[in-house]
């Protein structure tokens, strides 16, 4: 299972702090099935107009801050954790 | 030009990236980092030009043979602690020796080792037993103070923001405290950038000192842009922030020089650089003393409280 964390306002859209998920893939692909479980607002939350996540929406993967480029390389196995958020609290 | 930036609210790269798609002709691409050190991760691996940064990385970085140099400043006195209410603020009365040592046995979260939040916290505690924990991201202070994994927390005023709502915290040590002056962001350069584009430079720096006068003077309008370009549902946060400290300003005063070079014992001590660096080897003034030739702003909040 990959366990998910969201903060800030994915807390609110979704009604929970954490939730684990049965998957197998890359992470690309692993957020746009994580959004349709979801409210649109999910997915306006996340994504821009291209479906490219926004500037300042951050996925950390075991704590590993990556860019959003290597999302389609990074594959997901049992037990990693991912945290979804929304940066706001500067450097 | 590839250009750095934090996701700090109070920092002028929010606006000039909201409102600018290109300056003298030349697209930016704007790229948002975590931290200082990990900004100059980004310069060591050229994947940056220019960037939004706090002295104290710029001085490790410069100490590493990067070729840098701080051509502007930005604000002073951005670090802040916060904790929960059971626990003392600072008031006139109380030393701040004695608020510090509420945190005996205890642990402080502050963000990347190297950040100048982690420098002036770290010279703070001094040798007092306090167990200092470092997050690559801000944004999880606030978390783990409300999960209780540390008792109190260190960043930026935007952070003390987040944290009074996601955690009930309260301001132990305002910034004022903490460090006098503390060269909490700056603009910095790579040489070969600054000598290559001097042109682009000018009046990448010439916006910058517009945006930093527009904090000051119409702080309602400014707050709302950052928080557009944050994708904040109103500007309450953005204006709670800038606040906190009040205290913007593009020039390179004497003040905000010496205060840099202050930190040079510590971050010797913290074994984070090892070479003697002087005032001309971290700042270039040239530029924004043409551009900012009024006296420094960092004291004088206009508007914003």
């Amino acid at each position: 299972m990959v366990k998910i964390k969201f903060l800030g306002n994915f807390r609110e859209i979704t009604g929970e702090k954490e939730k684990e998920m049965e998957y197998n893939g890359n992470l690309k692909d692993f957020l746009e099935i994580l959004a349709s479980n979801y409210d649109s607002k999910f997915k306006d939350a996340l994504f821009d107009k291209e479906r490219n996540i926004k500037d300042y929406m951050k996925i950390l993967i075991n704590g590993e801050d990556l860019k959003s480029k290597k999302f389609k390389e990074c594959l997901l196995k049992d037990d990693d954790q991912v945290v979804i958020f929304q940066t706001i609290a500067g450097g | 030009m590839k250009i750095a930036y934090l996701s700090t609210i109070y920092h002028t790269s929010l606006i000039i990236k909201n409102l600018n798609k290109e300056i003298c002709g030349e697209k930016i691409d704007w790229q948002l980092y975590a931290t200082g050190p990990a900004m100059i991760d980004g310069f060591d691996s050229g994947e940056i030009d220019l960037g939004y940064i706090g002295l104290p990385p710029v001085m490790i970085g410069i100490n590493k043979g990067i070729d840098l140099k701080c051509i502007a400043g930005g604000h002073v006195e951005g670090t802040v602690m916060v904790a929960s209410a059971k626990y003392e603020s600072y008031t006139s009365k109380k030393d701040i020796n004695e608020i510090i040592s509420q945190f005996v046995g205890k642990t402080i979260g502050v963000p990347s080792r190297g950040c100048i939040h982690d420098v002036i916290i770290k010279e703070i505690v001094g040798n007092l037993d306090i167990k200092i924990k470092n997050y690559g991201w801000a944004d999880l202070i606030p978390y783990a103070l409300e999960d209780g994994e540390i008792d109190a927390g260190v960043g930026t005023p935007a952070m003390a923001v987040a944290a009074s709502s996601i955690a009930s915290s309260k301001i132990i040590i305002p910034p004022e405290q903490l460090w006098h002056y503390n060269p909490s962001y700056g603009v910095s350069i790579r040489e070969e950038i600054l000598s290559e584009k001097r042109e682009f430079v000018k009046e990448f720096l010439m916006v910058h000192e517009n945006i930093c006068n527009m904090i000051r003077e119409f702080p309602t309008k400014t707050s709302k842009i950052a928080s557009a370009e944050l994708g904040l549902e109103n500007n309450l946060f953005a204006l709670n922030a800038f606040k906190i400290s009040p205290k913007y300003c593009s020039s390179l005063p004497e003040e905000y020089i010496n205060s840099t070079l202050k930190f040079l014992p510590m971050l010797k001590d913290l074994g984070y650089l090892n070479s003697n660096l002087e005032s001309k080897d971290i700042f270039d003034t040239e530029l924004i003393e043409k551009i900012h030739t009024n006296k420094p702003h960092y004291e004088n909040p206009w508007n914003l409280i």
